[in-house]
């Protein structure tokens, strides 16, 4: 039995009960779509993460990929699958059809990633950048590019990157070093890229790398960047593959997990022969690349979630079996599961709490995506652009830091075993760290969110949010089981609002103050996110136990973990409210040289 | 390499300006020491911990050890650094010199041990463990067995280590099944096997001496049918010389998530009927005596965590100040700002100082119980002295517990300062985060330490001792109140601990209730609260001292040191301490929902 647990009925709980993700065939773009295809799509996801994926997350932590003579080396396990994963039509499945894709859902992207991910986040990175590039050069290359790269990357035949970091520029890109020198219709690129996922490897014939660099002469800073195309190998106007580009891998890194996913270093120009194609417009390379970022943003949340996911059910399983200990309470029940000592089952149902709020939490928001995307114009499709907005941050940090929490809360029910490698806990744990580290760390998650989704339109991003919450606790603040959770998660929530508005409105006063706040504020947004949605889960569960006799313990379980979370989690949030915006300023008087 | 990971500045002001162990030098056990001397020793215990042991600290990590045919070997160069830990006399400070101890104060011995565990603890541990299997015997054990290995235990000639846990016997230990059998000559003969033993085997010294809980055949079952027995891997002759290789037998080193340096052996014990061991104490007290070796185990435990997070947040200090990426945000509309260290972004600071304030607080926390053994150890009161003991009772779960849980995140947070860079094999917080996760699982987890704080410890003598603890917190408010400077801080961490005596007395009355397993479900979350507690009672001591210093005009580089020391309690007390007063509505509230969720609810397998 593989490593990879997840129970479906959770998912589709989430989908079908809670968000009737059936609906999404009414919009225009899928309408050719019902509910049964949805569900199908689904489970043969969890086919091909049990079967195809699993057994990759420990084959790749043994055999990490190897550089030798500037290229690295991956085990043909992974090989196999890359290929196959695309073939199957999981990387472009939400994808238009016009270069291979099959028209799902953008959500369908999520659902399947939250399953694929779980399974061996490692090996998910690379499809999902291949996928992430591709749609880069859909949207703004030109006719060409899309024929030549987009078909091939689609179907796993090739694979895409994105290269962003260098050395001298990770949290600020603004000061990317990395030249493009126009020649012809073509550019020469020269510069030096690390940090890059999946940056070289041996799964495909061909890498697509897409980087961003400064054109010669262009201005200095973000709004002189563009976007070009690199490809690895030269590729002839038959679509064969030509001379190498000069795009060279010097080296890999050691990291702590994610050993199967090499993270490289590439020079390229070393030769002044390295070509790379202008995607998209001159100078815009930031803002074309957003569109990729913010859905990176959002991968991240779902890998967090993901491997908390199988976290928490490894766990359970664990504490079902594991026999240690007497009973503590006044029956003596002589030696037990573990899962019956009080500490034990506070940890697991916060975990389950946990895993279920923030998977619920993103796939609201990649519903809530598609009514952006989707809808025709008009107040209620802005309505979801805003919110969406807003939600993209939270989604990030918030998943990548208590993913982390949930694995390490794993690790502490099994006890010494925990530690040890013949559980994949700690390497689940190794694994999920890089989250909140990268796509931008979670203190500019932070950042932007408090300052800048706080701010545009007036706000609108912050109201949208606020609109979506307050309507929820309106229309169920009467309910007689759980209207008193609700009731004060509007008052909390009320709170935290004008607490927000309070601290926005020090950014432009006094800018360092208001930054020294800005990520506890982050996690206030995102625990009364979570309370909202686990709220509104219990709402559906406790309909489902009226109407039915079928999985009691199951719906029973949505009300508890929302109540519980609730109670533990609401009075922290309203304490912490007063501390972001009091007037003690020792985090910026305190003298450097007293740390 | 730079100097940058011991914050001697903050070890010093523990050391003599809140604690004064200066003074201790007044009483005769301590007389032939004087402030003088305390330094010269610290400064080489940190001379030696960063010139030797950090500089092995790696292969430790990146070789790690070894296991082969029944032996574990370590990097080789731990070899050298061993053998001159153990030459410098490094390994049992605080011990009696009758025995090879060089007799210091815990507080003292605290210092060195925390530069040494925080350069390399596994090569810490190896040299060290012998001094806990000793303390054991040494209060435990025969005229006999003191002679044969106490010197060699606390000189690290030979090697120490505790056998409890079997692969169905971790937590509850009542249900092991290692067995002893009495022989004629007194002897005993054990059967059984071990697992999760921290340097159980490896090639560093010439003996290991393991003491080991079993069960003499027909004992009861349980707890109080468990005996200790001293099995050394050779067996040592009358004249001291060693002899025969005892019948147990290292079968496995784990691989794990840290402390690669360190051996974690699988032993096998009689597989070939033949391992003597000799009774420690008296039949049926194992627990009894394994518990008083313990107390120090969870206690060093609880400080090799803090060491981690001291570590780990000047590491990423050092980064702060030295990584330029983005301008200042006071800048942030001038094209021609240059781009700043990181350390001037708010977000960076606030990491930084949420980090100093655990980091000081755990410190000065673990030093205040060592000054308590110490006091403890010259006090001839035999009520004070109890009072002092039971202080170090009810602080141990809290420095095990807490010190593991916040050292850890102390260490993911100094990552976080290095964005990227943080996750690399490269950057040694990466490695330091690895290490620490362990302190809160082994030596009873968390989870444990919870429980016997609430089961056992906050209820002690009646509740006396969690009076006196209370009273020691209100003594430093009573002082801090009369100080202008930390006033209103004083008064809100008064407000926070009396909350914490309702809640107390509240989760203890449920206890001993029917909800007696509702209580137990809130045993971590309260555990929590104390530390918390306990870390602002610190930081308002810290505050107090520094204050009282800023009064007599120090030198600037003093002054800010001090002038820092209020900020950090202030931010503690004003941003953390407001979050715990929510924590303990919550534990006010005593919800059932974890104990009621049917077992089906969470889902099934």
């Amino acid at each position: 039995m593989g490593h990879f647990k997840i129970n479906i009925k959770d998912i589709f709980f989430i989908l079908k009960e809670q968000l009737s993700y059936g609906n999404l065939c009414s919009l225009d773009r899928y309408k050719g779509f019902n509910e049964k295809a949805f569900d199908l799509l689904v489970n043969e996801a969890m086919k091909f993460a049990k079967g195809i994926i699993d057994p990759l997350n420990m084959i790749g932590e043994t055999n990490a990929p190897k550089l030798a003579e500037g290229q690295v080396k991956c085990t043909p396990e992974f090989k196999k699958a890359f290929r196959q994963y695309g073939e199957d039509g999981w990387t472009a499945l939400s994808r238009d059809t016009d270069y291979g894709g099959q028209g799902f859902p953008n959500m369908m992207r999520i659902i399947i990633n939250d399953i694929m991910y779980g399974a061996c986040q490692a090996f998910n990175i690379a499809p999902n950048l291949t996928h992430g590039a591709a749609h880069l050069i859909e949207t703004f290359g030109t006719k060409e590019q899309k024929s030549t790269y987009v078909p091939k990357m689609f179907d796993g035949k090739w694979a895409g990157t994105m290269c962003l970091t260098e050395s001298d520029a990770g949290s600020n890109l603004s000061g990317i070093q990395t030249t493009a020198c126009p020649d012809g219709e073509q550019y020469k690129i020269k510069g030096f890229k690390i940090f890059i996922s999946w940056g070289d490897h041996d799964l495909t014939d061909n890498i697509i790398h897409l980087v961003l660099a400064r054109i010669e002469g262009a201005p200095k800073g973000s709004h002189g960047i563009s976007l070009f195309i690199v490809p690895k190998m030269c590729v002839n106007p038959d679509g064969t593959l030509g001379e190498p580009n000069d795009v060279i891998c010097t080296g890999i890194e050691e990291k702590m997990g994610l050993h199967a996913s090499p993270t490289a270093s590439l020079s390229f120009g070393a030769r002044d022969n390295c070509i790379g194609y202008l995607c998209g417009r001159k100078n815009k390379g930031l803002s074309h690349m957003f569109q990729m970022m913010n859905a990176a943003r959002i991968n991240t949340g779902v890998s967090g979630l993901a491997i908390a996911s199988t976290a928490y059910r490894n766990a359970l399983v664990y504490a079902k079996t594991r026999i240690q200990g007497n009973d503590i309470g006044p029956q003596k029940k002589g030696r037990v599961t573990i899962i019956k000592h009080p500490d034990v089952r506070r940890m697991l149902l916060w975990m389950k709490a946990m895993v279920d709020g923030m998977r619920s939490m993103i796939y609201s928001g990649a519903y809530w995506a598609e009514m952006a995307e989707e809808l025709p114009q008009s107040n209620e499709k802005n309505h979801y652009i805003n919110l969406i907005e807003f939600m993209t941050p939270i989604i990030k940090a918030y998943c990548s830091d208590m993913g982390f929490k949930v694995c390490e809360t794993a690790i502490q029910c099994l006890g010494g075993y925990g530690y040890c490698k013949d559980f994949p806990l700690e390497q689940y744990l190794r694994d999920v760290k890089i989250m909140s580290l990268y796509e931008g760390t979670n203190g500019i998650q932070a950042a932007d969110l408090m300052g800048r989704k706080m701010t545009i339109n007036n706000g609108a991003c912050f109201l949208a949010f606020k609109k979506e919450l307050t309507l929820f606790c309106e229309k169920n603040r009467t309910d007689e089981i759980l209207g008193s959770r609700i009731r004060a998660l509007k008052g909390v929530a009320n709170n935290l609002f004008e607490t927000a508005l309070t601290l926005n409105a020090l950014q432009k006063k006094d800018p360092l103050q208001f930054a020294s706040y800005t990520y506890p504020a982050l996690i206030s947004f995102s625990e009364v996110t979570m309370v909202w949605r686990l709220l509104d889960m219990a709402l559906v569960a406790q309909a489902s136990l009226e109407n039915t006799k079928k999985s009691q313990s199951f719906y029973k379980a949505k009300l508890l973990q929302a109540s519980y979370f609730a109670d533990m989690t609401l009075p922290l949030i309203q304490a912490g409210l007063e501390t972001f915006v009091r007037p003690g300023r020792e985090i910026l008087d305190i003298a450097d040289n007293a740390f | 390499m730079v100097q940058i990971i011991a914050d001697r500045r903050d070890v010093d002001f523990n050391l003599y300006e809140i604690f004064n162990a200066q003074e201790l030098c007044d009483h005769k056990k301590f007389k032939e020491f004087n402030q003088k001397t305390f330094n010269m020793i610290v400064k080489e215990a940190r001379n030696f911990a960063i010139k030797e042991m950090l500089a092995v600290y790696k292969d430790g990590d990146e070789i790690g050890v070894n296991f082969e045919d029944g032996t574990v070997k370590v990097p080789d160069s731990f070899h050298r650094v061993h053998k001159l830990f153990c030459e410098n006399e490094w390994t049992a400070p605080a011990s009696n010199p009758e025995f090879g101890g060089q007799g210091l104060p815990y507080m003292v011995a605290g210092a060195i041990k925390e530069y040494m565990m925080g350069a390399n603890w596994p090569l810490y541990a190896y040299a060290s463990m012998g001094v806990g299997t000793g303390r054991m015997i040494e209060t435990f054990g025969t005229k006999g067995q003191i002679e044969t290995y106490l010197n060699k235990l606390y000189t690290g000639k030979w090697g120490g280590t505790m056998l409890l846990t079997e692969s169905d016997a971790g937590t509850d230990l009542g249900a092991l099944t290692t067995t002893a059998v009495k022989n004629f000559d007194g002897t005993y003969s054990l059967t059984g096997n071990k697992i999760f033993i921290t340097n159980g085997e490896h090639d560093l010294c010439e003996n290991i001496i393991h003491p080991v809980l079993a069960r003499i055949k027909g004992d009861p079952e349980g707890t109080k049918g468990i005996s200790i027995f001293i099995v050394p891997k050779f067996l040592v002759n009358p004249d001291l010389s060693l002899g025969e290789r005892n019948d147990i037998l290292c079968t496995g080193a784990e691989e794990k998530h840290g402390i690669h340096g360190s051996a974690t052996c699988s032993l096998a014990l009689g597989s070939k009927g033949n391992c003597v061991g000799y009774l420690l104490g008296e039949e049926r007290k194992g627990m009894n005596i394994m518990f008083n070796m313990m107390n120090g185990a969870r206690l060093s435990t609880g400080a090799q965590a803090m060491a981690y997070a001291s570590t780990a947040y000047l590491y990423a200090l050092d980064y702060a100040r030295n990584r330029i990426q983005g301008k200042d945000l006071k800048d942030i509309l001038n094209p021609k700002a240059p781009s700043v260290p990181i350390i001037h972004h708010p977000d960076v600071r606030r990491n930084l100082l949420w980090m100093k304030s655990y980091v000081e607080g755990l410190r000065s926390l673990i030093y205040y119980t060592l000054n308590c053994m110490d006091r403890s150890g010259c006090e001839i009161d035999k009520k004070r002295q109890e009072k002092l003991d039971n202080l170090i009772e009810i602080l141990t779960p809290i420095i095990k517990g807490y010190s593991s849980e916040r050292g850890y995140e102390v260490c993911i947070q100094a990552m976080q300062v290095f964005g990227g860079a943080g996750y690399i094999r490269d950057c040694p917080v990466e490695a330091l985060a690895r290490d620490c996760k362990i302190t809160s699982i082994y030596e009873g987890c968390t989870g444990v330490q919870a429980m016997d704080l609430l089961g056992r410890k906050a209820g002690m003598n009646k509740g006396a001792v969690f009076m006196d603890f209370i009273g020691e917190i209100k003594s430093v408010i009573e002082k801090a109140k009369q100080d202008e400077n930390i006033k209103d801080t004083a008064q809100r961490v008064e407000t926070a601990v009396n909350r914490f005596h309702e809640i107390a007395s509240h989760l203890g009355r449920k206890t001993k209730s029917l909800e007696i397993d509702v209580a137990f479900a809130h045993a971590t979350p309260f555990m929590e609260i104390m530390g918390d507690i306990c870390m602002a009672w610190m930081h308002l001591l810290r505050a107090n001292t520094a204050s009282y210093k800023i009064a007599a005009k120090p030198k600037k580089r003093d002054r800010d040191f001090y002038t820092g020391q209020l900020k950090t309690a202030e931010f503690f007390i004003h941003t953390i301490l407001p979050v715990t007063m929510g924590k303990m509505d919550v534990v006010a509230d005593t919800v059932s929902t974890a104990i009621d969720i049917p077992e089906s609810s969470f889902g099934g397998l």
